[in-house]
């Protein structure tokens, strides 16, 4: 019997975390797999002028420098084809139940121009979540990923702020860095894309 | 599922702290590492003790099954039946 099935038998029908990470696992060997092709390699270089190569590598050392999530809770959102995808991760566990301290992430798919992220939480339920209020993480009022060529990752620590229960948040992918007012009104020809994910917090 | 209830039954303290946030909280290594005020090695030195644990139990509860002659595809040992004869040696 391998450590998938004993895992399966251990948590008893309910996902586990081993069995969690070993999905999750698959899928970013299987992504890093198809990025790592040869012929795409080839493509990606032909088609990138120099300039936009140096900004990339720019950007790039940037993001690098930001911690990454030691495991990915991916949880792919639907959207229409063509359009700008953003995903959420739960690094401290799944997004129906992220711990407090763990950390929020953010992945932004390449776009063929420059996107702006802009995302907030709202709390469901208003007595489910005492007390609890909007809670900002990217706007242009602070700080605005953005998104180009490359997929890029960036995260938010769930902190003290985030009251345990449930939030919706809603993810906003613009052509030029939104203020949150009109982040909050979620209209206009400069947004492109939009989600809206829902997080559980737990203590 | 028997044996499994029997064997969590009978975790350490310590391995069934590590079951409860890892296989009932689907928390990671690093968050039960936190929580549990322990290294992510031990954890992962829990865990696996937890999956060898379990492994053993199932093949000692397979054993048991063997050594008492009853196996599912041999069903629960009956009388014989009129005009049946029992198997030279079966007799008690």
């Amino acid at each position: 019997m391998n450590d998938a099935e004993l895992d399966a038998l251990l948590a008893r029908g309910a996902l586990s975390g081993p069995t969690r990470e070993r999905v999750l696992g698959g899928v970013l060997e299987r992504v890093a797999r198809e990025r790592a092709r040869p012929g795409a390699k080839l493509a990606a270089l032909l088609m990138l002028p120099a300039a936009a190569a140096a900004a990339l590598w720019i950007v790039g050392a940037q993001w690098a420098s930001h911690p990454k999530p030691a495991d990915l809770g991916f949880h792919v959102r639907g959207s229409s084809p063509g359009a700008v995808r953003v995903d959420a991760v739960c690094t401290g566990g799944t997004l129906a139940a992220c711990p407090r301290g763990s950390r929020l992430v953010f992945h932004g798919s390449p776009s063929d121009g420059p996107r702006y992220l802009a995302a907030f939480a709202d709390p469901i339920g208003g007595d489910a979540v005492n007390n609890a209020e909007r809670i900002w993480y990217f706007s242009a009022e602070g700080e605005t990923p953005k998104l180009g060529p490359s997929a890029v990752e960036r995260s938010v620590v769930i902190g003290p702020e985030h009251v345990a229960g449930r939030y919706a948040i809603h993810v906003l992918v613009s052509t030029r860095p939104l203020p949150r007012a009109e982040a909050v009104r979620s209209e206009g020809e400069d947004i492109v894309g939009r989600e809206s994910i829902e997080l559980g917090v737990v203590p | 599922m028997l044996v499994v209830e029997g064997y969590l039954a009978g975790l350490a303290d310590s391995e069934r702290a590590v079951y409860r946030e890892r296989y009932e909280r689907c928390r990671s290594q690093e968050h039960t590492a936190q929580a549990l005020g322990m290294t992510r090695q031990n954890v992962r030195t829990l865990e696996n003790r937890l999956r060898v644990g379990l492994s053993r139990a199932l093949a000692r509860a397979q054993l048991a099954r063997v050594a008492s002659g009853i196996t599912p595809s041999r069903g629960p040992p009956r009388a014989p039946e009129s005009g049946e004869t029992l198997a030279k040696g079966s007799l008690p």
